[in-house]
């Protein structure tokens, strides 16, 4: 593949990666060391790649393995800071609306943290990477049927956490 | 009536469904208020979460993508370097050193070794064979000899003269060239 093509690729898929590697490693500095290990292992094993699968979806398949070799191998001790998304501009316009959205949010963050390995990366892989299903199926080696019921599930348990606490009753 | 699962409702909303399922669930929600009550929750679940992934997108700091033109051009140097100087000289001096090492390990068979020694002769017989030094005079005389007399068991071959002691005694004296 012609350095120029590849080097194209990577910045195509560049921000994603590292959203996926933000969401699943919760730390800042964990993301961008995952996301460049990530893109030099993809550089180096280029040779390796078949073109039976999408580059995108061999891309995402590296990235996966590192992230998850990552969290194998490091504490989980950092916490992504959720004021981030508390405080950036909000949508909402009344100081009672805007309380009301971080507090959504926060939420929102911790239900999703707290999905269960599999469900995550397909809620990741579809909210971050912004990939269809049958592509999540491919990157996961899984079945169409089962990352759509991995999503399903995914989003019952937003759901539930949601309505649990009354955070939908506007 | 049988209700629309929650899947259906969510898979609907996402628009990830065949359309004879879009064209069945559709039929089905015209008549059916609590399963548009419930396709109106997953909607505000999906339009809620879809707010936050936004909202968190807008708020984390990507790093510039600089690093891997840089790593690249970095590696494409040091790839090139070895790829076309490092790497084709390693593989010429393992060469080398293994076609040595073969030849010590591996002797030639011992007539080749002779080839071009005009002034030796091979004489073969039960028990192996042996060398002798021959003057160059000798060896002269020697192939006149060969030629001029019928020894079926003696060859001269690469200015080598093979032969049994016994087929060689009748040329010439042995002890003349020990």
């Amino acid at each position: 593949m012609e350095n120029d093509k590849l080097n194209q690729l990577f910045q195509d898929n560049y921000k994603k990666i590292f959203l996926l590697s933000l969401k699943m490693l919760k730390s800042e500095e964990d993301a961008e060391d995952a996301t460049q290990d990530i893109f030099m292992k993809a550089f180096q094993n280029i040779e390796k790649f078949r073109y039976e699968a999408k580059f995108s979806t061999w891309l995402y398949r590296i990235a996966l393995n590192h992230i998850y070799t990552m969290q194998k191998n490091k504490a989980k001790n950092y916490h992504y800071d959720l004021s981030q998304v508390a405080n950036s501009q909000s949508s909402s316009t009344t100081p009672e609306s805007v309380l009301r959205e971080k507090e959504l949010f926060s939420k929102l963050e911790e239900l999703i943290d707290s999905l269960p390995r599999r469900q995550k990366e397909v809620f990741l892989l579809r909210y971050y990477a912004e990939f269809p299903f049958h592509k999540i199926a491919e990157i996961c080696k899984r079945s169409v049927g089962a990352v759509k019921s991995s999503y399903f599930f995914a989003m019952q348990k937003i759901k539930n956490g949601l309505e649990k606490d009354r955070l939908l009753d506007f | 009536m049988r209700h629309i699962s929650d899947k259906d409702l969510l898979m609907f909303l996402t628009g990830d469904i065949s359309t004879k399922d879009y064209e069945r669930i559709s039929h089905h929600l015209k008549g059916c208020k609590k399963c548009r009550d419930a396709l109106a929750e997953w909607q505000k679940i999906i339009r809620v979460t879809e707010n936050y992934i936004e909202e968190d997108k807008k708020s984390i700091r990507i790093p510039e993508f600089t690093w891997v033109s840089q790593s690249w051009q970095q590696e494409e140097g040091h790839f090139s370097w070895l790829r076309y100087w490092l790497k084709p000289a390693i593989a010429t001096a393992a060469v080398v050193v293994l076609t040595i090492l073969g030849l010590l390990i591996f002797p030639q068979p011992q007539e080749e070794n002779f080839a071009g020694y005009s002034n030796r002769i091979v004489l073969v017989d039960d028990y192996g064979y042996e060398v002798y030094e021959i003057d160059n005079e000798f060896f002269t005389y020697l192939e006149e000899a060969i030629l001029n007399t019928i020894c079926h068991d003696t060859i001269l071959r690469n200015d080598i003269l093979y032969s049994s002691s016994s087929s060689i005694a009748e040329l010439v004296d042995l002890e003349v060239m020990q």
